[in-house]
């Protein structure tokens, strides 16, 4: 059940229906009836997966909780089962086959070894709350409905946000409160997210030739610059619009979501940018990869500026960040360079003066430095989409200034018209310093921004194939 | 807990009213001749994209010609094997008169979905005469898989047919909704080169429905073979080799048959095969023995109920070997024949009395 079909919005709204005519204590079997019951609309067995993962870390959260010696093998057992099921999915299709062609007399039948939906997300979950518990900042949850339900909720099942057991298990427990300004901030999500979606992601995605990543080598350098920076916000549209769809619907259970996405494009460092661009994915990495090897690598090297301090731990999470994403080489050189480009901001940043805050900074400096962050990530995306030797000859191809000007695919014009558009929204957002912006607008300025949304909406969306998530694949 | 206190209506009514603008204005705007010249085929929100183009060729040939005196329904094999021009030709040789005439062919349609649009023609053009050109994998079971009932499930055909649905009645009457694909495809950029693949260069005959192959079989006298993967073969192999009529299709030509409204408006032609085609049945060498003969019969049969003609082409032996396309499709150098035959047999036919073509009356004037 894709989160952009008609039969999800049926299906939320039935759940909302039966949720608000329930009384409170009913209201999280529900909700939890519901998540499962969207998983199943996947497949079964991805319900199944998601069941025995939930049963086996509530058994060892508490095993950890009540452990007064033993706290760090739990964890680590914990930490171990979770990465291992990870592993063991995202890479079986790999293995599997070659291991059974070893054993044929075993005689057993290749099957697709399917990845569950959303597990990529509720791993890092538990994972995250293995580790605060052991840290003693969150207590083992005693109400396994609760429980299950924090991993299984149905709107971020799919691809998160990624929600700390911290923040997300109080608002169980509080009354979750729907008044007229959360009804207006979930239908603003909504509409914001789904016209990111489907009118500006669905659109630029198709608009991209296909020979822009069969044959970049074909296109002249400007324009494979271009079409870099629609499959740059494509991607992002796509992501961003999922995250505000997926908060405006939790929002009407009076569940409240983290953020995903603050304009990461008008980012002045790459801190800012990945604090801008999948944030709780940023966090959570930051969190469990990134300050554990920095405290861990200060306990042996006191100087900050130790080399050591400076480049592993931004760039150990950046690759880990990678192997999320996928177990590939491409992906690998991907999260490289982002360490990388924070390793080379960092030695800046030490050589330079007093640390001043971007938006300290002169107008002219923010803009440049917005220019070489946007640019550089860009570079990123390459590896991002390609496998390796297409990415090199795609770098090739961006750098090679014999053939500037050459312009193969008219509808360019039009993309570049739809980048600005997103552009627009984004700067309207961040200029207001606030993603919601549009409802401190006059009324009929409101109004009219919703009627052209929607309207733009069904004038492009109508018998159209929506195209996948593309964040729903990791 | 929902803490909703009195919801001001304010935003919700005036996005109402906005939304409401937008949509007039830009019905009106698809509306104008500057926008439809530019358009081609308006869409019936269908993936069907050759039913859609023949849909609006059709409609084009109706307005251009004051009507369309006959219409040829069918498979693929009549998309191939009918041409209007040499069956007119042919019909004015033998009775003087000349007929306005398209080939409606769309391919693999069954017999069921040939009944619904049958009805819709009826209606919509009200033809002197109708054509039904059929083979036995029409009425056959495994002619409903697939895209085969794309057109009979079409929201839109649904409404035409008598059934109220929300979408079909948009389709009929807003030229906004009826472009919403083409206007959707037209930012997403694939669906103009799917219809020009479609159209192809505009020809006479195209746009009389009609597209010529040029193809010659050239293995046409040696039997299929069972082994072969390739896709037709195995396909034929699958509708005809344990031959057996789907009820659906048996009702679509019943409910076809029903829509002769004065005698000789309706007439239903064998579409000629090879000898070699009859293999696929296992239990076949003629036209008129075993399933072959079983599927003959019943249409025989079923068209007498109705007292309309059936005629049979196959045991004519019209198409020399070089006029075959494939195994069961004719090229250009067959169609000629097979349409002369037609023509002449039957203006023939008419001036006998034997069939009498519908009187000329005017078409509704309603068509998306």
């Amino acid at each position: 059940m894709a989160i952009t079909s008609t039969t999800f919005v049926l299906f939320t709204a039935v759940t909302l229906l039966v949720y608000y005519l329930l009384p409170p204590r009913w209201q999280i079997r529900w909700l939890l009836l519901a998540s499962y019951l969207f998983c199943v609309s996947w497949a079964w067995q991805f319900a199944l997966a998601l069941l025995l993962l939930t049963a086996a870390n509530y058994i060892l959260a508490h095993r950890l909780a009540r452990s007064a010696t033993r706290r760090r093998a739990w964890l680590w057992g914990g930490i171990l089962l979770n990465v291992l099921t990870l592993i063991y999915f995202r890479s079986a299709n790999f293995f599997l086959p070659q291991l059974l062609d070893l054993i044929p007399a075993l005689g057993l039948e290749v099957a697709q070894i399917l990845v569950p939906v959303g597990l990529s997300y509720y791993v890092l979950e538990l994972i995250a709350y293995q580790v605060e518990l052991s840290r003693g900042t969150v207590t083992a949850v005693t109400n396994p409905l609760h429980f299950a339900l924090y991993l299984a909720y149905f709107p971020k099942l799919l691809a998160g946000p990624i929600e700390r057991a911290g923040e997300f298990l109080p608002k169980l427990e509080q009354p979750r409160i729907v008044d007229n300004a959360m009804l207006g901030r979930s239908f603003t999500l909504i509409i914001i997210g789904a016209f990111r979606k489907l009118f500006i992601a669905d659109t630029l995605t198709a608009m991209i030739p296909i020979d822009v990543f069969t044959t970049p080598a074909n296109l002249g350098t400007l324009e494979l610059w271009v079409w870099l920076f629609v499959y740059g916000f494509a991607l992002y549209n796509d992501f961003a619009g999922y995250t505000s769809i997926v908060r405006g619907v939790s929002g009407f259970f009076g569940i409240e979501l983290s953020y995903n996405f603050h304009q990461p494009y008008f980012s002045r460092n790459f801190g800012e940018f990945w604090n801008n661009w999948h944030a709780s994915l940023s966090h959570w990495l930051r969190d469990y990869i990134y300050f554990p090897t920095l405290r861990s690598l200060l306990r042996r090297y006191r100087r900050r500026t130790h080399i050591l301090n400076v480049v592993v731990p931004p760039l150990l999470t950046m690759l880990v960040s990678a192997l999320w994403h996928g177990f590939s080489l491409h992906m690998l050189v991907w999260g490289a360079l982002h360490g990388v480009y924070q390793i080379g901001e960092r030695i800046l940043a030490l050589r330079g003066g007093p640390i001043v805050p971007p938006d300290k900074r002169p107008l002219w400096r923010q803009l440049l430095a917005m220019g070489i962050v946007f640019v550089l990530v860009m570079w990123a995306w390459v590896p991002f989409r390609l496998e390796m030797p297409l990415t090199l000859e795609f770098w090739q191809q961006l750098l090679n200034l014999g053939d500037l000007a050459g312009f193969h695919h008219r509808r360019l014009v039009l993309a570049v018209g739809y980048l600005l558009l997103s552009a627009a929204i984004d700067f309207v957002q961040w200029h207001g310093r606030d993603e919601l912006i549009f409802l401190r607008w006059p009324r009929v300025a409101q109004a009219f921004a919703l009627a052209t949304a929607l309207f733009l909406l069904i004038l492009v969306n109508a018998g159209s194939e929506v195209t996948p998530f593309v964040y729903q694949g990791f | 807990m929902l803490q909703i206190k009195r919801p001001s209506l304010k935003v919700p009514l005036l996005t109402l009213l906005f939304l409401l603008v937008w949509l007039l204005i830009a019905e009106t705007v698809m509306r104008t001749p500057f926008v439809t010249d530019r358009l081609m085929a308006p869409t019936l929100n269908t993936r069907h994209r050759q039913f859609e183009v023949q849909w609006d060729r059709l409609h084009k040939f109706a307005q251009e010609n004051g009507r369309v005196e006959c219409i040829f329904l069918g498979n693929s094999m009549v998309v191939s094997a009918f041409n209007p021009i040499v069956f007119a030709n042919a019909y004015e040789a033998e009775t003087g008169e000349r007929l306005r005439c398209f080939n409606f062919g769309i391919d693999a349609i069954p017999t069921l979905t040939a009944g619904s649009l049958a009805q819709v023609l009826m209606e919509e053009y009200q033809p002197r005469l109708l054509i039904y050109g059929m083979d036995a994998r029409d009425l056959s079971v495994g002619r409903d898989e697939g895209d085969t009932t794309v057109i009979q499930d079409m929201a839109w055909l649904q409404y035409r047919m008598g059934n109220f649905n929300l979408e079909g009645w948009l389709v009929e009457h807003s030229a906004l909704y009826r472009s919403r694909r083409l206007l959707d495809n037209l930012f997403h950029f694939s669906y103009r080169d799917t219809l020009r693949s479609y159209y192809g260069p505009e020809s006479p005959l195209g746009l009389l429905g009609y597209d010529p192959v040029d193809t010659i079989a050239d293995y046409i006298n040696q039997p299929p073979d069972p082994t072969n993967p390739e896709y037709q073969i195995q396909y034929y192999y699958r509708l005809l080799s344990t031959y057996q009529m789907l009820p659906e299709n048996q009702d679509g030509l019943e409910m076809l048959l029903a829509q002769q409204q004065t005698p000789g408006q309706l007439l239903l032609v064998e579409m000629p095969v090879p000898d070699t085609y009859f293999h696929f049945f296992g239990n076949v060498t003629s036209a008129t023995e075993g399933d072959y003969a079983t599927f003959t019969n019943y249409v025989s049969s079923a068209a007498s109920r109705f007292n309309v003609p059936f005629w049979l082409s196959t045991a004519e032996d019209l198409i020399p070997d070089e006029g075959w396309m494939d195994y069961s499709h004719v090229n250009a150098q067959g169609a000629k024949i097979f349409s002369a035959w037609l023509g002449s047999r039957m203006g023939q036919a008419v001036n006998n009395g034997e069939l009498m073509p519908g009187a000329t009356t005017s078409p509704t004037e309603r068509s998306p």
